[in-house]
């Protein structure tokens, strides 16, 4: 995690709209953690399959989610306005994966689009996704 | 599943225009959302305090896009159990609020019996009033019962 702070924070700089990009990332389709999103997604009856969007638990990663929030910043809140899955592949419970991430922090209008491509720790990709956030400012809230 | 092994077209292999049929979910009730946000990992307060929704201009939390979009592929699959869906593209056109449900619908718009079986479809969820929550585009190719999970 702190590399991934390092590396994020040294192409911080690199130019007017932030950019970073994540070292590769281990993650894995556990089977319960998959049966609890089938479950919450009313997916429940399609049994041994990992959903197409399921993926989207790993952004949840804590190296994306520090990436995330530096990408972010303060005094705004995210909100989805866009996703895409696009896989060659399904993937497989309980098998491992490998996640490569980017992040684009824009200004105008303000929002951050992350890319990400999902491989197998051999390296043939599996898919890719993609999430465009915009960023909504938080009104000043009132004390009572 | 790896890439779904080639298959034949089906005979009953939908045509332009199929229609998918309605499908609904929720109620999405604040404690589906607590749900959702400890195993997706998505704990954005907007989704689950009233306050931060209401300091963004929202009367109620929404719920998360992607609970709804995750819905996509079990009213895909309710219609027609021998695809797998591969691609999904979608855009949040307005929120779905706590308490509320969304109704799937969706068109067969391009459907391939060669080089193998595939379909495009455009999805809507619709809100309250009819309201268009989220559309997407979804790609789904055939596969054989066999290879069925």
């Amino acid at each position: 995690m702190a590399r991934a702070a390092d590396q994020a924070q040294s192409e911080r700089a690199a130019g007017p709209d932030l950019r970073l990009r994540l070292p590769p990332i281990a993650v894995r389709t556990e089977a319960e953690r998959v049966a609890r999103f089938r479950q919450e997604t009313d997916a429940a009856a399609i049994e041994g399959l990992v959903p197409l969007a399921f993926p989207v638990c790993w952004l949840a990663s804590p190296e994306i989610r520090l990436a995330l929030s530096r990408a972010i910043g303060e005094g705004v809140l995210p909100v989805h306005e866009a996703q895409s899955f696009a896989f060659e592949r399904r993937l497989e419970i309980d098998a491992d994966y490998v996640i490569e991430a980017e992040l684009l922090r824009k200004d105008d209008p303000p929002g951050v689009h992350l890319h990400a491509v999902v491989l197998t720790p051999e390296g043939e990709a599996c898919g890719r996704l993609e999430a465009v956030l915009r960023l909504a400012p938080i009104a000043m809230r009132s004390s009572s | 599943m790896n890439a779904p092994p080639e298959t034949s077209t089906p005979q009953d292999w939908p045509e332009v225009g199929a229609d998918i049929g309605l499908r609904a979910f929720g109620p999405f009730d604040s404690g589906r959302l607590a749900h959702y946000a400890a195993v997706s990992g998505d704990d954005n307060p907007l989704h689950l305090d009233a306050s931060v929704a209401k300091a963004v201009g929202l009367a109620a939390p929404p719920v998360h896009g992607m609970l709804i979009l995750g819905c996509f592929e079990p009213a895909l699959l309710a219609w027609r159990r021998d695809i797998a869906l591969m691609g999904l593209s979608a855009k949040f056109l307005a929120p779905i609020l706590v308490g509320e449900e969304v109704v799937i619908s969706g068109r067969v718009v391009r459907a391939r019996r060669v080089p193998r079986p595939e379909l495009v479809l455009r999805l809507l969820a619709r809100g309250p009033n009819q309201d268009i929550a989220v559309i997407a585009e979804a790609t789904a190719l055939h596969i054989a019962t066999e290879a069925l999970p």
